[in-house]
């Protein structure tokens, strides 16, 4: 059995100009020590995806429909108490916005002891020897645990928010696009250091990312949001070799070569579709270049064409 | 450590809760009811302001007076109900001699201050050296300037000697505030201020811990800003003593004066009975919320007062007597008292007013009493337009009273009358007096005298209300005159019309200072009578001040606690109210 | 830079401001119209009383020589002398100071117990009825005419009285700090006085609460709202934390940074508020003797009356900066 299973999810967010339909009916697995990545425009629901499986919606935001299991819960169910037992222990996160997401009156290190003796039972002596563990593990000097967040550079914030995300050996990372704001040397230590830390601590990880190149280079399978729904999801080196949805084909074919520069995915033509009104049928169809009358009526089907690839397009019916 | 914090929170709670509940029985008990006190007599008087210090000579408000004035003593004082002089630490009236202006005072024997020292006739004349040498502003010159020196003559008869014939002598000198001081307390601090650089300053501000004085009450103990405690004293001399059919006491064994900052939580108080009397006039406002209540009295005196609009007589228009004259007859008093004051007071013709029954000329001409506004302005037009005034359009009035508006009012010289302006107190200061300026501009204007009233801040006002200020037509009260009215020669004689003097107005009549002058010098009682009805109806007739209406001074007290208070024009809350109220017999 | 020359400078500023306050109060009495020799309304006082007066008062001088003597006066701790009281003012203020601070720390320490904790539980529950009702009856009483609540408070708890479950009633005292038949009575124990004094405090100190507590609890709403949208309360929620620890630890905590000052900037502000409930109350502190003074153009209590007051406000603002450095980390000293 997966470690995660998300099943039809949808999720929207009440706004005054309307109901945002920011994740529909998304399903996808995540086994036990893999590494799985989410690629996709910026606004196509990825980060709500993430915190809808956290329970950390925003306060107009909620779970429409679906199922989220995670070691036998149902998590859109799951009473508060529950809910709150899974996070960090059961799914830890790495948030966007790593510069802000330590609080600022609080000594980093006394940051991670909480979340360690929020879920164990442990010392604080304990959890500060955790700490100084986790602080070697992602190249901080230990010494530093006891600074407040603002005698830290950037690319040692984001560390140590990695470090506090595996403070309590969670069985899934979530990394949200977890070095956007950093400057691009640092960017490269620290993905290659997450990656190496995912397959030494040996936990499962959902990689959010617009880097192509190293998800293609770090996780087992892949997935490709478009306007709140998931198109096209498989094995890495499928879904980059050969991308089945009209979409993935887009990015990739702007996007020279995987070996060459790595970069962000590319821009497409066209505007990315409204998510309070899309466009009705399959709601890439404005943009597609291979689209047929039945694109503009129908959504198509999310269905599996190769064993484990999953495709929605209708050019697969 | 988690239990530790509970016992914690426990124990505190407890606290609060005891604490909490000792004040919740405080509080039920606390109240209007105290048991401790049943057996004394107290009389429980609220005030909305203190004395300024324990220094009878620093008197700087009513306040003062009421609480200083019940320690010590003057040689004589204006009687109940009448006012005339009566012998208080004297034992007889004074004898003046004109051949030499001299006056013997003879004193009472028998009396001793609060420490058991003998009162004589040293003490006065250790008073009286103290006020010649020292020279208090607000004491020396109405009362002390005209004194050659006093000296006593036994232990029991004081001389007093005048350079020139004063007839303030008797009604300040002898009379309201100059208290006799115990000698043998005051002479060390009056040496030790005599010959430093600022000798009344520091005479002022000398503070007695316990004032020693022979009056009925003794100090006890002053909290600041809560309460003055003061005793009845055992060895009072005037215990017992009758006067114009009032018996003497006190009846009481303690006064207890209250500080409250505000009428409101003092009529609270009354009704609740934390006290048994409003040391002050309070606003008719208050009488319904009063009326109702079974041990409530309300008293209703008038006032020996005035509130006054003056003129500034050194610029025009009101430099011209008829424009004064017919800016009086313009002004409806009839209607002030009525509609503004809904009757709680009277209208003031005179600026000696009625109830100071000796000296009001009662022949004064009134303005306008009873008068219809198109009869009014017949007299008015008619002195303007016999002073060669004239309008662009001239008033009109029809007998129905239908009005057209006069406009352009010119002078006799044909230039037009400038816009000139009324500074009237602002409406939070009073609100009756503002209300009146906004009326008395509005009958002015309609008239085509081009006037604007101005709400001023009162500070203000008294600043500009000087001879040598800015300002046109100002007005103002003396809610509290004195009985003589020698404020007659001050307030409109020539040599008051300098910088800080008190003819505001500028008035100048050479007739009238000369009248003044005769006034001020004449010994006899009724011979000064006849000058001072004659000053009245030249002030009358000259208008530099045209008095408008008086309040009745209401105050209210406790029925159930004290009875036998003496009314007297300004109201129950004098000396002799103090003297004579008798506890009210619990039934 | 050290604390300590952090606080040099701090000192420093408070110095000067004190100065330029002194100094504008000073001229401020001297332009608002009025005189206060004219103040004292006696038909029996001849211009040269009044002249001899304002000499005693010192007020025959120019305003700046008046200025730089009451400078040179107040440099050695005379602060001059109450025109009509005749004492010296600092010893006025010294007795009226100690009420006024009895009744404006405690009403400020209770209004931030009670105030701090509502405000952040409300932004806590943001978007419920209960948040609607509370900030709208703290808007009310922030908003409230002063006196008049006062004096509902005093007809309903000190005169009508609350009737109490075991029967007698509730009656708190109309005014004051004591009751004079309990203190002029020689046998009461200290303890019964306290705690009459106690009893006196209630009713002040409830309305001056409430009106302070308005003022803080609005604060600390509106400073935890915009804390509850930082994302490191996202973090603290998917640490798996307990709201009541996301809630003090991670948001009262920051939140707490802004309203440290905006309290001792709002004392400032609720200084007239202040003067007005000792006037109601009859509280005889600093407050009443301050509207006296300038009733009576009393120049030199007035205006030590004013500038103690504003120094306690300076001081209290001196204080929040210091305890901002020890609440907020970012701001650090070399050591
Ligand atoms: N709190 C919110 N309220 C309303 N709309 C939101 C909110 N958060 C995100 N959205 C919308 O939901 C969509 C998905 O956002 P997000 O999940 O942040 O996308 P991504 O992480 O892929 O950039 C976007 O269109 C965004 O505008
Ligand atoms: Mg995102």
């Amino acid at each position: 059995m997966a470690l995660l299973g998300v099943h039809e999810l949808s999720v929207v967010y009440q706004t005054q100009h309307g109901a945002v339909r920011a994740v529909e009916d998304v399903s996808l697995e995540i086994g036990e020590r893999e590494a799985f990545g989410l690629v996709g425009e910026s606004g196509c629901g990825k980060t709500t995806l993430a915190l809808a499986l956290l329970g950390l919606l925003p306060r107009n935001g909620h779970i429409r429909s679906g199922a989220i299991l995670f070691q036998g819960l149902d998590l859109a169910s799951a009473p508060p108490d529950a809910m709150r037992r899974i996070r960090w222990k059961g799914i830890a996160m790495v948030f966007q916005a790593a510069m802000n997401s330590l609080n600022p009156v609080q000594r980093v290190g006394d940051q991670i002891v909480e979340a360690i003796r929020a879920h164990e039972v442990v010392s604080r002596d304990e959890a500060r020897q955790r700490v100084v563990e986790l602080f070697q593990l992602v190249g901080l000097d230990p010494e530093r645990a006891r600074a407040y967040p603002h005698q830290y550079s950037g690319g040692m914030k984001q560390r140590a928010v990695i470090a506090m995300a595996l403070a309590c050996r969670p069985a899934l990372v979530i990394a949200d696009e977890p070095t956007t704001a950093l400057d691009v040397i640092v960017q490269d230590q620290i993905l290659a250091e997450l990656v190496q830390l995912q397959t030494q601590t040996g936990m499962a990880m959902l990689y959010i990312s617009h880097d192509i190149a190293i998800i293609s280079e770090s996780c087992q399978r892949v997935g490709v949001m478009y306007a709140g729904r998931l198109v096209e999801c498989g094995p890495s080196e499928k879904v980059f070799s050969a991308p089945q949805h009209p979409y993935m084909q887009a990015l990739l074919g702007s996007y020279p070569s995987l070996r060459g520069e790595r970069g962000r995915l590319a821009a497409i033509g066209g505007e990315p579709p409204s998510l309070i009104f899309p466009p009705p049928g399959c709601k890439f169809h404005p943009r597609c270049a291979h689209v047929m009358p039945v694109c503009r009526r129908e959504a198509p089907e999310y269905r599996e064409i190769k064993p484990g690839h999953w495709v929605a397009c209708h050019l697969h019916g | 450590m988690k239990t530790n914090g509970k016992v914690r929170r426990y124990l505190f709670a407890v606290m609060c809760a005891s604490v909490l509940g000792s004040m919740v029985v405080m509080c039920q008990c606390g109240g209007s009811q105290l048991p401790l006190l049943g057996r004394k007599v107290v009389l429980k008087v609220g005030m909305q302001e203190e004395p300024s210090t324990l220094n009878i000579l620093n008197y700087q408000s009513v306040w003062s007076g009421y609480v200083l004035g019940r320690f010590y003593r003057t040689l004589y004082d204006e009687g109940p109900v009448d006012f005339e002089m009566v012998p208080i630490l004297a034992e007889s009236l004074p004898e003046y001699d004109a051949a030499t202006t001299s006056c013997i005072v003879r004193l009472r024997r028998g009396i001793t201050w609060d420490d058991g020292v003998p009162f004589t006739a040293a003490d006065v004349v250790f008073t009286a050296n103290m006020h010649l040498q020292i020279k208090i502003p607000s004491l020396y010159y109405a009362a002390w300037e005209f004194i050659d020196r006093v000296e006593a003559l036994d232990d029991y008869t004081v001389k007093f000697v005048l350079k020139t014939p004063r007839a303030t002598f008797f009604s300040n000198t002898l009379l309201p505030d100059n208290f006799i001081l115990p000698r043998h307390r005051w002479r060390s601090v009056v040496e030790d201020i005599k010959f430093t650089a600022d000798p009344v300053g520091n005479l002022m501000e000398y503070q007695p811990n316990v004032p020693v004085g022979l009056g009925p009450f003794r100090f006890v103990e002053w909290r600041r800003g809560s309460y003055i405690k003061v005793v009845s004293n055992p060895n009072f001399y005037g215990r017992g003593l009758k006067l114009k059919g009032l018996e003497f006491g006190p009846f009481m064994d303690e006064i207890l004066y209250k500080i409250y900052r505000n009428t409101d939580t003092a009529i609270l108080a009354l009704k609740k009975g934390d006290i048994d009397y409003i040391w002050w006039p309070i606003q008719p406002g208050y009488l319904d919320e009063l009326k109702g209540h079974p041990d409530i009295a309300v008293t209703t005196n008038p006032a020996n007062g005035w509130k006054f609009l003056a003129f500034h007589c050194n610029r025009e228009p009101f430099s011209d007597v008829n424009f004064r004259r017919a800016c009086h007859w313009l002004i409806d008093k009839d209607f002030l008292v009525e509609r503004v004051l809904q009757r709680h007071g009277q209208r003031a013709d005179n600026v000696v007013p009625p109830v100071n029954k000796f000296w009001h000329n009662p022949d004064v001409p009134v303005i306008g009493k009873g008068m219809t506004k198109a009869e009014r302005w017949r007299e008015a037009k008619e002195i303007l337009t016999n002073a060669g005034y004239s309008w662009v359009v001239p008033p009109e009035i029809r007998e129905d009273g239908a009005v057209t508006p006069g406009k352009g009012l010119r002078m006799s010289n044909g230039e037009p009358v400038r816009t000139f302006s009324l500074l009237t107190p602002t409406a939070d200061y009073d609100p009756l007096r503002a209300i009146s300026g906004t009326y008395i501009q509005q009958w002015w204007k309609e008239f085509g005298i081009p006037v604007n009233a101005v709400p001023t801040s009162v500070n203000d006002i008294l600043r500009r209300a000087d001879p040598t200020g800015d300002f046109d037509v100002y007005i103002l009260g003396w809610i509290r005159l004195p009985i003589d009215p020698e404020y007659l020669s001050t307030l409109f004689t020539s040599r008051q019309a300098v910088k800080d003097g008190n003819n505001t107005s500028c008035y100048r009549n050479p007739a009238y200072d000369a009248l003044a002058a005769q006034a001020d010098a004449e010994m006899d009682r009724e011979a000064r009578r006849r000058i001072i009805f004659r000053m009245q109806e030249i002030i009358a007739a000259d208008v530099p001040y045209i008095t408008l209406y008086a309040e009745d001074v209401i105050e209210a007290y406790r029925k159930d606690r004290f009875t036998g208070w003496v009314n007297e024009p300004m109201g129950i809350g004098n000396p002799w109210s103090i003297l004579t109220i008798k506890p009210v017999q619990p039934r | 830079m050290t604390f300590w020359h952090y606080l040099g400078r701090k000192l420093f500023q408070l110095a000067l401001t004190t100065l330029i306050i002194v100094t504008l109060i000073f001229f401020l009495f001297r332009v608002m119209p009025g005189d206060p020799v004219k103040t004292i309304i006696d038909p029996q006082m001849p211009p040269e009383a009044r002249a001899q007066l304002r000499a005693q008062f010192g007020l025959d001088k120019p305003p700046v020589v008046q200025y730089l003597i009451f400078l040179k006066n107040a440099a050695r701790g005379n602060w001059g002398v109450s025109f009509f009281q005749q004492e010296p003012v600092f010893r006025i203020i010294m007795r009226k100071l100690p009420n006024t601070l009895l009744l404006f720390t405690s009403a400020v320490v209770l209004a931030y117990l009670i105030g701090v904790p509502i405000g952040k539980r409300i932004a806590w529950k943001r978007g419920t009825p209960t948040e609607a009702v509370v900030t709208f009856v703290g808007i009310f009483f922030y908003t409230t005419f002063l006196p008049w609540l006062a004096l509902i408070m005093i007809w309903l708890f000190a005169y009508k009285g609350i009737p109490l479950p075991w029967g007698g009633v509730l009656q708190l005292p109309l005014r004051g700090m004591m009751t004079p038949e309990i203190w002029s009575d020689p046998a009461a124990s200290a303890l019964t006085k306290g705690l009459d004094v106690a009893v006196h405090l209630l009713l002040p100190l409830f309305v001056l609460v409430l009106i302070f507590f308005a003022r803080f609890m609005l604060l600390m709403r509106s400073s935890m709202l915009d804390t509850l949208e930082e994302d490191y309360i996202v973090t603290a929620r998917a640490k798996g934390l307990e709201d009541r620890v996301i809630m003090n630890r991670h948001a009262a905590r920051n939140a707490m940074l802004p309203v440290v000052t905006a309290m001792a900037l709002s004392l400032a502000f609720s200084l007239n508020g202040g003067v007005l409930t000792e006037k109601v109350f009859s509280w005889p502190g600093l407050g009443t003797e301050l509207i006296d003074a300038v009733m009576k153009n009393d120049y030199p209590l007035a205006q030590a009356a004013f500038i103690f007051l504003a120094v306690i406000v300076l001081v209290a603002n001196l204080i929040a900066d210091i305890l901002y450095i020890f609440l907020d980390p970012r701001i650090g000293f070399e050591s």
